[in-house]
């Protein structure tokens, strides 16, 4: 299973977000996600802060989870909504969702400290979702929190992928100290060149690393996550990119991505 | 500030005046008891403006509402939302003959109130909005 696939298995995962406010607004353009539709539904004055509900809209969904039958308190009574497999997976304000939308700037430095717990709560309700167009900077966010999950969890393999050597250069302390001071198995691949690197394996000419922004974690308990974009049209601030925690999904990127680099 | 027919600022009148004029108008302690909570209130205030509406976007919008005290709103959560809403809140509102609710159907409608009535559901709100729980 190589990255793109995470891709793929993301766009058949249907979501629905229902955004509640006074006035519809710019929202859904700027939301542009290729698997999500964006309903609206007017807050009479007077109301709460704007906020959004994201449900699953159905779709093969071939991982763990969900567990229909039995969760929740709630009753088989009629909600009113369609009949299907809709289901609640939560809401946010938007104020929470735009931390999303133009993340904080994280720093190299401060990968280890917690980005915001909105920013996670929200890069959770949005797992599996194909964002049509993601800056670098959104997604050097999700990176750092996704090697803030490895970090805690200590322990497992982290793959992660840069187009060029310089890039990694940026990194390279970072992903040195995640090596040296964890159990965890680091490592990185490279588009060009080869780069010397203590504690961190690295491997060089990847075609993954050179089509694609990706990192995987395969840890243990629930912290396996992984992140894939890819380059839209050439612009090197533009990507089509998505997430996701589907234990199995992860699973197989990193075995594919464990393969290729063993040869 | 609606409730302009209610004897507030003119007690006088009180004597004259018939809250039921317009409209349906709950006998008192129904009425109060559906505003006792903050949560009917609420789902009252919605329904002036937004009736029908499903149960879903209900629970929804008092989802919403929780959002001032949490970041987020999750799937377990919104659950009890849901059960308080079917065994509680609506049947409530439907025998005080505040709204009408339509299990079948999953959709809650809003009775046409007196105007009195609707005034004493925005001073409810107004209340809220300007002095919330803590």
């Amino acid at each position: 299973m190589s990255p793109g696939n995470v891709l793929e298995a993301a766009a058949d995962r249907r979501k629905r977000l229902t955004h509640y406010a006074p006035e519809r607004g710019e929202f859904a353009d700027r939301f542009a996600a290729r698997n999500v539709d964006v309903s609206f539904r007017r807050l009479p004055p007077g109301g709460p802060d704007p906020f959004v509900v994201v449900r699953d809209a159905g779709g093969s969904h071939s991982g763990s989870g969900d567990d229909e039958s039995g969760a929740g308190g709630a009753d088989s009574e009629n909600t009113g909504e369609r009949p299907g497999s809709e289901r609640f997976r939560g809401a946010v304000t938007v104020a929470t969702l735009e931390r999303l939308l133009a993340p904080p700037r994280a720093t190299d430095e401060r990968a280890r400290e917690a980005v915001s717990p909105a920013y996670g709560a929200v890069l959770d309700l949005l797992d599996d979702t194909v964002f049509a167009s993601l800056s670098r900077r959104q997604l050097l966010a999700t990176t750092r929190e996704f090697e803030d999950r490895a970090w805690r969890a200590g322990d497992g393999l982290l793959h992660v992928g840069f187009q060029t050597a310089d890039a990694f250069a940026d990194q390279q302390s970072l992903y040195h100290r995640l090596a040296a001071d964890t159990s965890l198995d680091v490592h990185v691949h490279l588009a060009d060149e080869r780069v010397d690197a203590e504690e961190v394996a690295v491997h060089a000419g990847g075609e993954y690393a050179d089509r694609y922004w990706f990192v995987a974690f395969d840890g243990p308990g629930d912290s396996q996550c992984a992140l894939v974009a890819e380059q839209r049209d050439g612009n090197d601030d533009d990507y089509v990119g998505a997430w996701t925690y589907d234990p199995d999904l992860v699973a197989g990127v990193v075995e594919d991505l464990a393969d290729w680099a063993t040869g | 500030m609606s409730g302009d027919e209610s004897p507030i600022h003119s007690q006088s009148s009180a004597g004259d005046w018939d809250p039921t004029a317009g409209g349906t108008a709950p006998p008192p302690d129904r009425l109060f008891a559906a505003l006792a909570d903050g949560q009917r209130r609420h789902l009252l205030w919605y329904l002036l403006e937004e009736s029908p509406a499903s149960v879903a976007e209900l629970a929804d919008v008092l989802a919403g509402w929780q959002l001032a005290d949490t970041t987020d709103v999750g799937s377990e959560e919104y659950d009890r939302i849901l059960a308080t809403l079917h065994h509680s809140h609506l049947p409530l509102l439907d025998d005080a003959g505040l709204a009408e609710y339509d299990r079948e159907a999953g959709t809650v409608t809003a009775s046409s109130l007196a105007p009195a009535v609707e005034g004493v559901v925005q001073f409810a709100h107004q209340y809220d909005v300007a002095l919330p729980e803590r």
